[in-house]
């Protein structure tokens, strides 16, 4: 039983870990948070569903282009409403997105109505045998995509000269247009290549908790809990703190009502807040916006 | 012959008029260096060039070719590098990929590497430290590590803003004689500002002296030198 | 001298006398929906004392209206007491309630206090859905009628008056509020904490005090929403609304209290001109809640573009170029 509750909390975690991660650079390279996070993670699970169910592709064939179609539809909401407001004040700009956020909502919600929908896959409701364990396939799946994705991004952040203009943008503006770099695709690229990795997460989750028009907010604040855990503004700290809690919300769910199970987020939020702000990675001293 | 042509700027600084009727040339090969309080409007020339401010009125010319008017990204690949005010280094990067962030623009691996291995040989503490965090380095290394990156963009104009700040003397008469023997041999044109006016002028073959946004002064450097009453009238210098 | 005065005297005196009498011409729904504004208005004076003066990114507000509503169905259901005590009462136990989320603020600041405000609505819409036996859960709970002297009160146009009494003396009571001591420190710690610790102001206690003061005011408004409707659920308190009441604020006007009342407005009426527009343009088939989720989200993207210092500081800039005798200031000035 407990070695389910893991592998359950090692899926739900791995979402949370690509959510984080998709908060994190975006907040590192344009010091914003991005309410829509969540909704674009929405966005993208709803293409997949379109594509599977218009084209008849393969599951695994369908992710890619939903992922494509996820991170120029970020980099679309990046041109048209980030850019006017990315100098004006920290509130404006948080509002902005999360008018992106509702809009997005709004649209899901005429295309496509709010009756929770499947997302088919193969792997529903198979199982594998792990000596006396039975393991939900799909979780498997979760799983070694999120990895994959994840060592494709590291491979990408620090291997490419694309990579390393991300870092150095996130670190110093000025300087980095000094360099020869355009700020301004930085931040583009950085919100299509947020928008994918989210829509990885989305995707391969769908299958488990179905599509529905909401599900875009929750994951939202869990992935900031779970990048506030490991130290909001440290890369590596989102991917963690996306692991640790959907583990110990997970284990923590297995033993306790249902109700109580969803606040485990927020709970651990206020917690970590109040207790230790910086998380476990993050730097003391660092600017808390 | 002139490689970059500053005519009648009129820059604001937020809602200060900060520069006011500038006009400054370069010589190409030269060493030109502007020199003037803190306040005077150095920096904020210099911020101008480099497309960081736009200038309300006035043009700024680059090797024939108008550029006050471009992003600070474009300016860089036509051939113009800064070591700004601040130095802007990427602290927490490495020192190398400081370095790598300098050659972003460049695609001649040959060259690229025949650049590098000139910096590393101007500044050697730099080799050393190449996986070391930028931030941890000492005030003098992250000033060699500012001009370093913006040589490694292989530009045909360097802009050096106060190099000497906050260095110990020593220190100083070591980097300015690196920017000096750069000069030399490869011939590169190097545009600064300065506070310190004695060392500036020394390795500098033309000078404008800044007071309040203008010019107040300007010529040869030989002849800025001996003028020393009158250049300490106007930057109140011994 | 004299003439502005009497001039400033009488257009007030014919503002009071239309208020007093609009009622009597508008249909019930009309009256209901600018009922609403007002309970909505007085939410986000609170807001606006906390957020748009002290400078603190709370998304709250409805978690605090919510805990007034109940407050007040419980005092009036449990304890009979009349509204006229259950609403202010409540509004006091909110304020106290409300330290529980002004002590861990304390330690945070913008972006992390909006999530954690966030996350604490959550926490109490679960509790609320959770503690049956208290709130009724999901089902909702019922007051009675509210009655004055014996005289039942129930329809629109009763409220109306009732409604615009609170209105009116929370706007006067917060403005008066901003003048006094505790208000100029809170504009002060909202302007610059650093700032205003040096100049010797005690930020904690400030700090705390705002969240009070704002807790009271959705309290009330929370309290006047259960004795209108006579029937509260979780759904009347959700984090959409909050959320509305954020951009109603952002609106009318960060930290505006005559914005406030605009904001209110704003919250109201929008979802209804969407509606009708969607009616006339779209057709009935198109769903209604998506349609207005997806016109508020682009018109807020539109506002926060476009019209970044909100409707109450253009309402001001054209007061002041209409009458330049006005010296004193006007009631919406920090």
């Amino acid at each position: 039983m407990l070695i389910q509750l893991i592998t359950g909390g090692l899926a739900i975690g791995s979402v949370y870990a690509l959510i984080a991660l998709a908060l994190v650079l975006i907040y590192k390279g344009s010091r914003l948070l991005n309410l829509a996070q969540g909704e674009l993670v929405t966005i993208a699970a709803y293409f997949s569903l379109a594509i599977l169910t218009q084209a008849r592709l393969p599951y695994l064939a369908g992710l890619v282009p939903a992922v494509i179609l996820a991170g120029v539809f970020a980099l679309i909401v990046e041109r048209i409403v980030i850019r006017p407001v990315v100098s004006s004040e920290e509130w404006s700009i948080l509002l902005a997105t999360w008018g992106v956020s509702i809009t997005i909502r709004g649209l899901i919600g005429l295309i496509w109505g709010h009756e929770p929908r499947p997302l088919p896959s193969p792997f529903t409701g198979q199982h594998l045998h792990w000596g006396a364990y039975a393991l939900s396939a799909q979780e498997m799946v979760i799983i070694v995509t999120s990895l994959f994705m994840l060592l494709i991004f590291y491979l990408f952040f620090k291997g490419t000269k694309a990579g390393l203009a991300m870092q150095v943008v996130a670190d110093n503006q000025m300087g980095a247009s000094l360099c020869g770099i355009s700020v301004g695709r930085i931040n583009a690229l950085t919100w299509m290549i947020s928008g994918m990795v989210a829509a990885v997460a989305g995707i391969t989750i769908s299958p488990i908790f179905f599509l529905q028009v909401e599900m875009g907010f929750e994951l939202l604040l869990s992935a900031f809990s779970a990048a506030v855990l490991g130290g909001f503004g440290s890369i590596v700290g989102a991917i963690i703190g996306g692991y640790l809690l959907g583990i110990i919300q997970a284990v923590t769910g297995g033993y306790m009502p249902e109700a109580i199970k969803s606040s485990v987020p927020f709970a651990l939020l206020i917690l970590v807040l109040v207790i230790r702000p910086t998380g476990l990675f993050g730097k003391a001293g660092v600017e808390k916006k | 012959m002139g490689i970059l042509k500053i005519e009648d700027l009129q820059v604001y600084y937020g809602r200060s008029h900060a520069l006011f009727d500038l006009n400054v040339e370069v010589a190409a090969g030269s060493i030109v260096v502007m020199l003037g309080a803190n306040g005077a409007g150095k920096s904020t020339t210099f911020k101008t060039i480099s497309g960081l401010l736009k200038p309300k009125e006035g043009r700024i010319e680059f090797l024939g070719k108008s550029i006050h008017h471009l992003p600070p990204h474009k300016i860089v690949k036509l051939g113009i590098a800064q070591a700004p005010e601040g130095r802007q280094l990427f602290l927490n990067l490495t020192v190398r990929d400081n370095l790598r962030a300098g050659q972003y623009d460049l695609i001649d691996k040959v060259e690229m590497k025949k650049d590098w291995d000139q910096v590393i040989g101007w500044f050697p503490i730099l080799g050393e430290r190449l996986n070391q965090q930028a931030g941890t380095l000492s005030g003098g290394e992250q000033q060699m590590l500012a001009i370093s990156r913006a040589f490694l963009s292989h530009p045909t104009l360097l802009l050096l803003d106060e190099p000497s700040l906050g260095l110990s003397p020593l220190l100083v008469q070591n980097i300015f004689g690196i920017i000096s023997k750069i000069n030399k041999k490869t011939g590169l044109t190097i545009f600064l500002a300065e506070q310190n006016v004695m060392v500036a002028l020394s390795i500098a073959d033309r000078g404008y002296v800044l007071k309040l946004g203008r010019v107040a002064l300007e010529g040869e450097s030989r002849v800025l030198l001996e003028s020393k009453t009158i250049l300490q009238s106007y930057l109140g210098v011994s | 001298m004299n003439a502005p005065l009497n001039r400033n005297r009488i257009l007030w005196a014919l503002l009071a006398i239309c208020l007093l009498l609009i009622p009597l011409g508008m249909s019930n729904y009309l009256t209901y929906l600018i009922n609403l504004s007002g309970i909505y208005a007085i939410a986000i004076i609170g807001l606006n004392i906390l957020m748009g003066r002290g400078g603190q990114m709370f998304f709250g507000p409805v978690a605090l209206m919510a805990m007034g509503a109940y407050g007040a169905a419980s005092l009036a259901n449990h304890l009979n007491f009349p509204f006229y005590i259950s609403i202010p009462l409540s509004g006091v136990i909110t304020s106290i309630l409300s330290l529980t989320i002004a002590f861990p603020a304390l330690r945070l600041r913008g972006l992390y206090l909006a999530m954690v405000s966030v996350g604490y609505h959550f926490i109490l819409e679960q509790i609320i859905g959770g503690w049956d036996s208290f709130t009724g859960g999901y089902n909702g709970l019922n007051l009675k009628k509210a009655s004055l002297g014996g005289i039942q009160l129930a329809s629109d146009k009763a409220f109306y008056y009732i409604i615009l009494l609170a209105v009116v003396l929370c706007f006067l009571g917060a403005r008066n509020l901003m003048k006094m001591r505790v208000g100029r420190a809170i504009w002060a710690l909202g302007q610059d904490p650093v700032a205003a610790s040096i100049q010797g102001i005690n930020v904690t206690s400030y700090k705390i005090a705002a969240f009070m003061v704002c807790a009271f005011y959705c309290g009330i408004s929370g309290g006047l929403l259960a004795h209108y409707l006579r029937y509260i659920t979780p759904y009347h308190f959700t984090i959409a609304i909050a959320i509305m009441l954020l951009v109603g604020m952002i609106v009318g006007g960060w930290g505006s209290l005559g914005g406030s009342i605009m904001g209110g407005f704003f919250v109201t009426f929008l979802p209804e001109v969407i509606g009708f527009f969607k009616d006339s343009f779209l057709g009935a088939s198109v769903a209604l809640y998506d349609a207005q989720e997806t016109i508020s989200g682009i018109l807020i993207i539109v506002v926060v573009i476009f019209i970044p210092k909100g409707l109450a500081e253009w309402v001001k800039e054209f007061k002041s170029r209409w009458s330049y005798h006005q010296r004193e200031g006007g009631d919406s000035d920090r």
